[in-house]
């Protein structure tokens, strides 16, 4: 069995976030989007943390945006869900998947 | 400037590396804007902070080297951070102090030692001389004494009657209370005892500020004449005699043969001293009603201190003025015009007035030391500097500038200070019991002494003084070597001492052949 992609749970839920979030994707955005989903506030710093990670993996780049055409706008960096990123996240959750095959609910593990 | 708060900015942009400072930064005023709009300004600044205690910069910096030395546009610079030079600087210190084990450990222990003895004599100083009374506004409290310095008393206790008419008369204080200390016979619990008593005025405790961590203190009118017989407990006495027992409110106990209902007990932290006209302030393990008729006591018989606090709105000038004036009318009516005033002085300056001076001379005397040992750590510092003149030649010929000479050979006192200043800190720490043990019995507020964050504090302070002392000369030293004239020494010396110097030295020349 090969190791495969090791994702962890809070570089499943950011690069969820990502993709969700789309062409828009800043850290900004990738904290709200987890905080709406399941309303867990994270830092934007753990969030660039677990990013730069997931570049030096290739599950996601970067790139720096032009400034906001604003009084003082600055420029923007966003990031992008690679396919690579995709077929981890796809990996981590057949995973999962299988794991729990054959339980139906959380309950179940205690009469199993 | 960005919508962020000033200081929470600061230390982001202290704490994010280079490269991506402005783009993090950007992220979290945004982050922030929506917390104010969708959660409350309260939430944000909360989360604000949050952020910036997180322990992720670190994993951030590193994360931030990992990325970008892959991306050959950008110089190794580019993901430090100001905290991460400095931890850098420090590590290099670190090394070169470890190079010479026997300087390092001597340095550090001498400075623990001075730093140690500072600390703990500024922990006595701070919990006796500094650190404020624990009563309500502390600053209005006063003692009043009586002047008579015709007869050889410049400060004697008051008389009933006096009390009585500062009462009536002085408007720039609220409250009086009469004071007055002894022992009183305790049985019907356990073994017969004597026990230090206060008699006092049933307004003590409201003047104070102090209220009884069970029960109450005591109840206006329960200092008349014929009122019944209560008493207050001090957690010390309801602890040792009483077991600590919960229900002790409302039994009785005898006190010189009369029965008392106990109505109270004193928090674990109330160490009222009582002061007298003579002698050493004292505490008390019972604190009884002062049932004496004050307007009717004899004139002549001076036995009470009394505690005043003065209103609010009146300052201490104003207060002792007024005290005057009714001082001058007593002198005239009772005393014979021989000059008699009363006095007041704040509660906190006579509890400490014998002892301040003793403990500001031994702090000044530990200050001394530790000044004589930074000295001495200095010199040494010196020597060391003389011997690596080559190293530092070098430096400045591979392009280091004279202030980043200075800097690395400043950190070095700075690493010093700093091991030592811990050191000392626990040293203090530990050894403050010790302290306390050898102090004289009559030291007041000796339980005030404790390690605080003023102590820390001033350990921090005395370590960065001596990390300036023992570091800016040597760093001066160091950065006035001639670059030029100590090539041909470096040289020298580096090339007969061992392979790994004559690489040094090979690295050295080529430097030198470029640069001409």
């Amino acid at each position: 069995m090969t190791k495969g992609s090791n994702l962890g749970e809070g570089e499943q839920l950011i690069l969820l976030a990502a993709w969700r979030v789309g062409e828009q994707a800043t850290g900004a955005a990738i904290r709200e989007e987890v905080a709406q989903r399941i309303g867990r506030t994270l830092t934007v710093s753990s969030i660039y943390v677990t990013l730069m990670r997931l570049q030096k993996k290739g599950y996601a780049k970067s790139h720096m945006a032009d400034p906001t055409p604003v009084r003082g706008g600055k420029a923007r960096r966003y990031f992008t869900v690679t396919e690579k990123g995709i077929a981890a996240l796809q990996d981590a959750r057949s995973r999962m998947e299988q794991m729990w095959e054959g339980l139906e609910t959380a309950s179940d593990l205690r009469h199993a | 400037m960005s919508g962020l708060p000033r200081v929470p900015e600061w230390l982001l942009r202290l704490l994010l590396p280079r490269h991506w400072r402005e783009s993090v930064l950007e992220e979290i005023e945004q982050v922030y804007r929506l917390d104010v709009e969708l959660r409350g300004v309260r939430f944000a600044r909360r989360a604000l902070w949050r952020e910036i205690l997180s322990v992720q910069w670190i994993s951030l910096g590193r994360e931030a080297r990992r990325l970008d030395s892959t991306d050959q546009s950008l110089s190794p610079a580019s993901w430090r951070t100001p905290v991460s030079s400095l931890l850098r600087d420090v590590q290099y210190a670190t090394r070169v102090l470890k190079r010479s084990p026997g300087f390092s450990i001597l340095a550090v222990v001498t400075l623990a030692l001075g730093i140690g003895a500072n600390t703990a004599i500024f922990s006595v100083v701070n919990g006796v001389l500094l650190r404020p009374l624990p009563y309500r506004a502390p600053e209005q409290l006063v003692y009043i004494w009586d002047r008579l310095d015709w007869i050889g008393f410049p400060r004697a206790s008051v008389s009933g009657p006096q009390i009585h008419e500062l009462r009536e008369q002085a408007r720039s204080f609220t409250a009086f209370a009469a004071l007055r200390t002894g022992t009183s016979q305790m049985t019907g619990v356990g073994e017969p005892e004597q026990v230090s008593a206060a008699s006092a005025s049933a307004n003590v405790f409201e003047l104070l500020g102090v209220n009884a961590v069970q029960g109450r203190t005591f109840l206006a009118g329960e200092d008349a004449p014929g009122a019944p017989y209560v008493v207050v407990l001090s957690d010390g006495l309801w602890r040792r005699r009483f077991g600590s027992d919960p229900a002790v409110v409302g039994r009785t106990v005898n006190l010189d043969g009369r029965e008392t209902t106990i109505t109270g007990v004193l928090p674990r932290d109330f160490d009222f001293q009582i002061h007298h006209s003579l002698g050493q302030p004292s505490g008390a393990e019972i604190w009884i009603p002062e049932k004496a008729d004050l307007a009717n006591a004899p004139r002549g018989q001076h036995s009470f201190a009394v505690l005043a606090r003065i209103a609010d709105g009146v300052n201490f000038d104003q207060a002792t003025a007024e005290l005057a004036a009714l001082g001058a009318q007593q002198d005239a009516e009772w005393y014979g015009d021989n000059g008699f005033t009363y006095t007041a002085i704040p509660v906190q300056e006579d509890l400490v007035k014998d002892v301040r001076p003793v403990l500001l001379l031994l702090l000044g005397a530990v200050g001394f030391l530790l000044l004589i040992a930074t000295a001495n750590i200095a010199t040494l510092m010196l020597a060391r500097s003389q011997l690596r003149v080559q190293e530092i030649a070098v430096r400045s010929a591979l392009g280091a500038s004279r202030s980043r000479i200075m800097w690395l050979t400043f950190m070095e006192g700075g690493v010093l200070a700093a091991v030592g200043g811990a050191l000392g800190f626990v040293l203090a720490v530990y050894g403050l019991d010790a302290l306390i043990g050898l102090a004289p019995d009559n030291l007041p507020r000796s339980r005030s002494v404790a390690v605080d964050g003023h102590i820390f504090a001033f350990t921090g302070s005395v370590a960065l003084v001596t990390a300036v002392l023992c570091g800016i000369t040597p760093a001066f030293q160091s950065s006035s070597a001639q670059r030029g004239r100590d090539w041909t020494s470096c040289a020298n010396a580096q090339c007969h001492r061992s392979g790994r110097g004559r690489t040094f030295t090979g690295v050295a020349d080529r430097c030198r052949t470029l640069g001409s």
